[in-house]
């Protein structure tokens, strides 16, 4: 007999959050990737939709995320069919970002705005930020260094995030 | 979506153009004067090859064997793309002066997109919010590399101008009227051809031979696939 619904969608949930970006070790659920989770009943089971929003659409990870998700919903006991579509044009922007996944962000030295023109420096918490480059080691990220301990910090980004014109921009 | 197959020509056209200026951006990665200037460089060249892909998405569907058709298989005459997005030249202050009338260009045609169907219009937002970046990059290091070699800058300019010219050639195809894209591409001219001139740069006629490297960036792209047929 197939497993309750109910019990399978909390897998489907747990498993996917377990997936973590291959340029970044935090999951695509905190990332705020993960748009739509549908899970619905079929002949003998049940099927798994999800809808994944890329950050930048020229993220080389996308292919790679894909490739996870379907392997953590494949293994999901109770599951049969998997459909994993990307939204490209699906808008990403620095508020998706969980709180938990702003934590696991700055655990690994990379700060993130707070929306409000804030920035705070992951190592000693100084908003004394300033930006080097507006690009970085991965489309998602730009340069960044912290005047108070000088420690080098790498600041996400988004297309729409607003705080990128009132930080300053080191000269050039 | 389906999209008419006029409007998805021109669809195809704006992605061969981003695909041409991505490929540039990543393989020429490593030739900039600087660190964060080569990083800049192929975060950009990710970019376009991302615009390009949603492109091509939005022209023929998002089956992946169609798409590489189109970029791997399609004869070279049926590419589109205005010569300016195939230079290849590794040299700064060519990359500089390609990417500031480029992007600059991008900019208006992507308002346009904007105006279009919600569907284009929404892919024009995800395109234009990384393309700001962009802009921003070039127009900065325009400035800054005018200001210390004048004439290296000029002759780019000279070598360049001409392979803009066909940046806003869309033709009837429906997916701007020939009226709204004839209206940008004078803006686009006008406001550059003003502030290129206020900067003391002179503009050669747009009928001088373009600049066009696509040959060489199909040859380039091609090689695994031509090489080694049903195993790349």
């Amino acid at each position: 007999m197939a497993r309750r619904g109910e019990l399978v969608e909390q897998d489907v949930r747990s498993c996917l959050a377990a997936v973590e970006d291959p340029e970044l070790p935090v999951s695509i659920v905190d990332l705020g990737m993960v748009k739509r989770v549908a899970v619905e009943a079929s002949d003998g089971g049940w099927d798994v939709g999800v809808d994944l929003v890329p950050t930048f659409l020229g993220c080389p990870a996308q292919i790679f995320i894909e490739a996870a998700v379907l392997k953590a919903m494949r293994a999901v006991d109770g599951v049969v069919d998997v459909r994993v579509q990307w939204l490209p044009a699906a808008q990403w922007s620095l508020e998706h970002i969980s709180p938990s996944g702003r934590t696991a962000l700055k655990e690994i030295g990379v700060a993130v705005p707070d929306g409000k023109g804030g920035l705070e420096c992951p190592n000693c918490e100084s908003t004394r930020i300033v930006i080097d480059s507006n690009f970085g080691a991965t489309l998602c990220r730009r340069l960044g260094h912290c005047e108070e301990c000088g420690d080098p910090v790498e600041i996400m980004k988004s297309g729409v995030d607003a705080t990128r014109l009132t930080l300053p921009l080191s000269a050039r | 979506m389906t999209v008419a197959a006029s409007v998805s020509a021109e669809l195809i056209k704006l992605a061969d153009e981003e695909l041409f200026a991505g490929h540039v951006l990543t393989s020429v990665s490593g030739w900039g004067p600087e660190l964060e200037i080569n990083l800049a460089m192929s975060s950009m060249g990710q970019d376009e090859l991302g615009h390009a892909r949603l492109l091509y998405g939005l022209a023929v569907g998002t089956d992946r064997d169609r798409i590489n058709d189109l970029i791997y298989a399609r004869p070279p005459g049926e590419f589109r793309a205005a010569a300016l997005s195939s230079v290849y030249s590794k040299q700064w202050e060519m990359l500089v002066v390609k990417h500031f009338l480029y992007e600059s260009a991008d900019a208006e045609r992507l308002r346009l997109l904007a105006g279009s169907t919600p569907e284009l219009a929404e892919a024009a937002a995800k395109m234009r919010s990384e393309e700001d970046f962009h802009l921003e990059f070039w127009t900065s290091w325009f400035d800054r590399t005018a200001r210390i070699d004048h004439a290296r800058v000029q002759k780019a300019l000279s070598a360049l101008w001409p392979s803009a010219a066909g940046l806003f050639d869309f033709g009837e195809g429906g997916l701007f009227t020939p009226a709204s894209a004839r209206e940008a591409a004078d803006d686009w001219s006008s406001r550059i051809t003003s502030r290129l001139t206020s900067l003391g740069f002179s503009l050669p006629s747009v009928a001088e031979e373009p600049v066009d490297d696509s040959q060489r960036i199909l040859d380039e792209m091609r090689i695994v696939y031509n090489d080694a047929p049903g195993r790349w």
